[in-house]
């Protein structure tokens, strides 16, 4: 089976601290896999790694089999929710969505508006972002990371800060995204319920070391 | 993969920004300010100055008065710290998962530039324009000793090959210390230290030139003739080969700190 994702001892050291340790992991194409960990685990950094907005000191990183991070490579066909979600503060959710969906021009405003919609924002809304309240941001977050259809996605954290009913949609369109689209989920939660009922597959990090539970 | 990027993005929220509006008219206001306190001055000896002498009276000598203060930090205000800017937010991330890093920062030089350098082309721009309403007249030229400073050469070829080259000029200028203001708020990791820092470095400039007797600096507003056209004009050169390399330098070290700062 093809994998999505493919990180060879993947090592990232800041100094004399390691943050990721020799890791090694595949992530098959179509499943969706959760990590568990505290924080300062690495779990952060092990996504920034797999987006290639940082550098690693070792190993390889690769996403649909093309080398992520060398050379400013960035991952194709892939949406990321890493950390806290950062937008323009003085521009609504559908511009900001609206200029980074302008990046690559695979979507339009129809598309970008849909996905609003479909996480639960009003497209309409003339609100700027720095006005939204955190459960608003974390879903604009979520929808620049699903609007442009990826076949993957990695999903820092994704429930952080949403209300139960924002939490069993997101779960249901994550399921719904997998089974009908087959498209390969990775993501972090505190939550265990979600880990549990996700995800096919789970693995723990603990200081930069990453284990099969 | 078609990537078009974000500098068309970046040049409408410049062109549409209530900031960069806001800057220009500052800055015509100070260019006719100006205006008013020479044709004070020298309104008993010409009446009818012309366009062109009226641009140079007011755009060009005596140092721009009060534009010569506050002209170092208006070209920083629209998008001189949008990088650091996208990283404080998170932005940044964002935008990286989907453009490479080179053609992200290539990008954002380029806007950052235009940012800087269009306060000032689009404000000289505008004022001229409504000296040309207010005086169309072309007057001959006046004696005001610029045959003899920097680029005076120009100025006695051609009044107005003078205008356009000191508003390019300036231009630059304006572009310059946009870049500087993007690099000192990498390396300090602070949006109010690009904003103030290099105006801070101008003025110490400034002031350095003026207590060394050594004024010879075409930066614009520094401007002083202390020897002959040519050896002024000269140092112009050098002084803004001087501002580039400082930009560059600022530029990088600032990109690699914020780099390891973790906000990526």
């Amino acid at each position: 089976m093809q994998n999505a994702i493919e990180l060879e001892n993947v090592t990232k050291r800041i100094g004399q601290e390691v943050l990721l340790n020799k890791i090694n992991l595949a992530i098959p194409v179509g499943q969706i896999v959760g990590i568990v960990g505290q924080n300062g685990s690495g779990k952060s950094m092990l996504f920034k790694a797999i987006s290639g907005l940082i550098r690693i000191t070792e190993g390889n990183v690769r996403v649909w089999e093309k080398d992520v991070g060398k050379h400013g490579n960035f991952p194709e066909d892939a949406g990321f929710l890493i950390e806290r979600p950062g937008f323009l503060p003085h521009m609504s959710g559908l511009k900001n969505l609206e200029i980074l969906a302008g990046i690559q021009k695979k979507i339009g405003r129809e598309e970008i508006k849909e996905t609003m919609r479909l996480v639960g924002l009003d497209p309409d809304l003339k609100r700027s972002f720095a006005k939204y309240s955190l459960g608003m941001k974390q879903k604009l977050g979520i929808a620049q990371a699903l609007m442009e259809k990826p076949r993957l996605l990695v999903l820092d954290e994704p429930m952080n800060n949403l209300d139960e009913e924002s939490i069993a949609r997101l779960r249901k369109i994550l399921v719904e995204l997998n089974q009908k689209e087959k498209v390969t989920v990775l993501m972090t939660s505190h939550d265990a319920q979600d880990i549990c009922t996700l995800c096919g597959s789970v693995y723990s990090i603990k200081n930069g070391v990453i284990n099969l539970m | 993969m078609k990537q078009t990027g974000i500098l068309r993005s970046d040049l409408k929220r410049i062109f549409t920004s209530p900031i960069f509006w806001a800057v220009i008219v500052v800055s015509m206001i100070c260019m006719a300010l100006n205006l008013v306190d020479l044709k004070k001055a020298i309104l008993d000896q010409y009446i009818h100055q012309g366009t062109l002498n009226l641009f140079i009276f007011s755009a060009v000598i005596v140092g721009g008065g009060m534009l010569s203060v506050i002209a170092p930090v208006l070209p920083v205000l629209t998008y001189g710290t949008c990088i650091w800017d996208d990283m404080e937010s998170g932005y940044i991330r964002s935008i990286l998962v989907r453009m490479k890093f080179s053609k992200y920062l290539l990008q954002r030089i380029v806007s950052i530039s235009i940012s800087g350098g269009a306060v000032f082309l689009v404000s000289m721009t505008l004022y001229w324009g409504i000296l040309i309403f207010l005086d169309p007249s072309n007057s001959p030229m006046i004696e005001h000793g610029l045959a003899s400073m920097a680029f005076g050469n120009i100025y006695a070829y051609s009044m107005l090959l003078y205008c356009v080259f000191y508003v390019v000029l300036v231009t630059i200028f304006g572009a310059l210390q946009a870049l500087l203001a993007a690099g000192v708020s990498l390396l300090a990791q602070n949006r109010y230290m690009g904003l103030i820092v290099p105006a801070v470095l101008y003025h110490s400039g400034r002031i350095f030139y003026a207590l060394s007797g050594y004024r010879v600096s075409f930066l614009p507003w520094y401007s002083y003739s202390i020897s002959d056209a040519k050896t002024t004009s000269a140092a112009v050169y050098y002084d803004y080969s001087f501002y580039l390399v400082l930009c560059v330098i600022v530029f990088v070290l600032g990109w690699k700190r914020a780099k390891r700062s973790g906000r990526l």
